[in-house]
């Protein structure tokens, strides 16, 4: 009988107390399964994390190898698109003027380097003979000082012994160029560069001559012709006696990069059609 | 070891016509410098370290290629490269130690005598025109390092080549004793 009543109390008081039970024993231990479930969540996204950082990392490094090359690429093209325009230039002044002889600059400053002299490899074969005129697609660069069968000697306008008659475009007034042993006038003036500008004397003391003004050959002489661009005004003072003005002008060549010039061959046809091959830069 | 006239002589040949070349078409180092001098180079060498008659030949043949190149007055060049050669060979080779340094060391002060000896010639025969005097001496001072170095490796590529011709001996013999030991 009692061991009846004890099976029935057990009972009765497990159902009773099962509610209680499960609510407490699941509440306890729900933080236990939001753990594990959270843990290995965490650990696959870390693990994508992780991954596809790699990844991104990869793809990033690939994308600048590629960029690195692009940009290369792009300055090649450049400095290629540059050269080109350049040969047209060239091409161009050659193609309407059929007297001047292109040639190619073997080496610049023979002769120990105190004259600013390139020399060319062509020479009387082509027809050259000294004191043509030289110019390039820029302007005046010289005239021939010594020729050999096949090569020849140019004397640059920034050497000192150069000399050319030049009028300023503005005013029209007339002086004389004259070199000063410069190698390269673009530069500020300073010991390291040497970048002395070519100089114009003997121009009219009451002629406007300002900086900006453009500089061509006179014509007067012979010697080079006319209307052939040389430079441009830098800089004018008047001269210490006050009977005329000196300007500074920074030529339109650049001598120190020179790589081809042209070589006017020395006929009457031949100065005329420079000049308007040199004004007209159309083809 | 006797060195053979006629591979001196073809030595000689090949180093002229790659100094020629060299001073020629390679663009210098700077505005100061715009040349290398090896031909002059090449005199010193044969002034210091080879016997009289090759340092003579060395100096004639540099001498007329530098007065082909050269603007300067007919003569000046091979003169002076005689004279420079007669003065390696007599006096400084007494003076130096027999090495390729002082082939250096007469480079440094011979190219700069030499690039001063330029413009006076250029400017008495009116080719140059007057230049800035600090311009003058900067391009003599830069030439004093160039000319050492310039003298420096120019004997060191000749001192080689003359060797493998068998023209010049080791700088340093070894006994066969000493090497077994």
């Amino acid at each position: 009988m009692a061991i009846f009543a004890a099976v029935g109390a057990y009972f009765w008081l497990a159902g009773a107390l099962r509610p209680a039970l499960q609510r407490t024993a699941r509440d306890a231990n729900a933080p236990y399964g939001r753990f594990f479930r959270i843990l290995p969540a965490g650990a696959r996204n870390a693990a994508d994390t992780l991954f596809n950082s790699a990844n991104a990392v990869a793809e990033r490094d690939a994308l600048q190898r590629e960029t690195e090359r692009l940009r290369a690429e792009n300055l090649t093209l450049k400095a290629l698109q540059a050269e080109n325009a350049r040969l047209r230039r060239e091409l161009t002044l050659a193609r309407r003027e059929p007297r001047l002889v292109c040639a190619e600059v073997l080496s610049v400053h023979p002769g120990g380097g105190w004259r600013n002299l390139i020399r060319v490899g062509k020479g009387a074969r082509d027809g050259i003979a000294p004191d043509c005129a030289v110019v390039s697609p820029d302007g005046l660069v010289g005239r021939v000082t010594a020729v050999t069968p096949d090569t020849a000697d140019i004397l640059l306008l920034s050497d000192a012994n150069s000399r050319v008659s030049c009028v300023v475009e503005g005013p029209g007034t007339r002086g004389i160029l004259e070199g000063v042993g410069a190698a390269q006038a673009k530069d500020d003036l300073t010991l390291r560069h040497l970048a002395i500008p070519l100089t114009v004397d003997y121009l009219d003391k009451d002629a406007t001559v300002r900086p900006g003004m453009r500089v061509m050959t006179g014509g007067l002489g012979g010697l080079y012709p006319a209307g052939v661009p040389i430079g441009v005004v830098t800089a004018v003072r008047r001269d210490d006696s006050g009977l005329y003005q000196t300007a500074d002008v920074a030529p339109f060549v650049d001598f120190s990069a020179l790589r081809r010039v042209f070589i006017a061959l020395r006929s009457g046809d031949a100065v005329r059609r420079i000049e308007h091959a040199l004004e007209d830069p159309q083809p | 070891m006797k060195p053979r006239l006629w591979t001196s002589l073809l030595v000689l040949f090949v180093l002229v016509v790659l100094a020629a070349a060299g001073q020629e078409f390679l663009p210098g180092p700077g505005r100061l410098a715009p040349r290398w001098e090896f031909l002059l180079s090449l005199v010193i060498y044969y002034g210091m370290r080879r016997e009289k008659q090759m340092a003579m030949t060395a100096a004639v043949w540099c001498g007329l290629l530098t007065e082909g190149f050269d603007s300067l007055p007919p003569g000046t060049a091979l003169l002076l490269f005689i004279g420079i050669g007669f003065l390696c060979g007599r006096t400084l080779r007494g003076q130096m130690s027999d090495s390729l340094l002082s082939c250096a060391l007469a480079g440094g002060f011979l190219v700069p005598a030499w690039c001063l000896a330029q413009y006076v010639l250029l400017r008495m025969s009116g080719a140059c025109g007057p230049l800035p005097a600090l311009y003058v001496l900067a391009r003599v001072l830069v030439a004093v390092p160039l000319g050492a170095l310039t003298a420096g490796v120019t004997a060191l590529a000749a001192h080689r080549l003359d060797w493998i011709s068998a023209n010049v001996d080791l700088e340093n013999e070894y006994d066969s004793d000493e090497l077994s030991a």
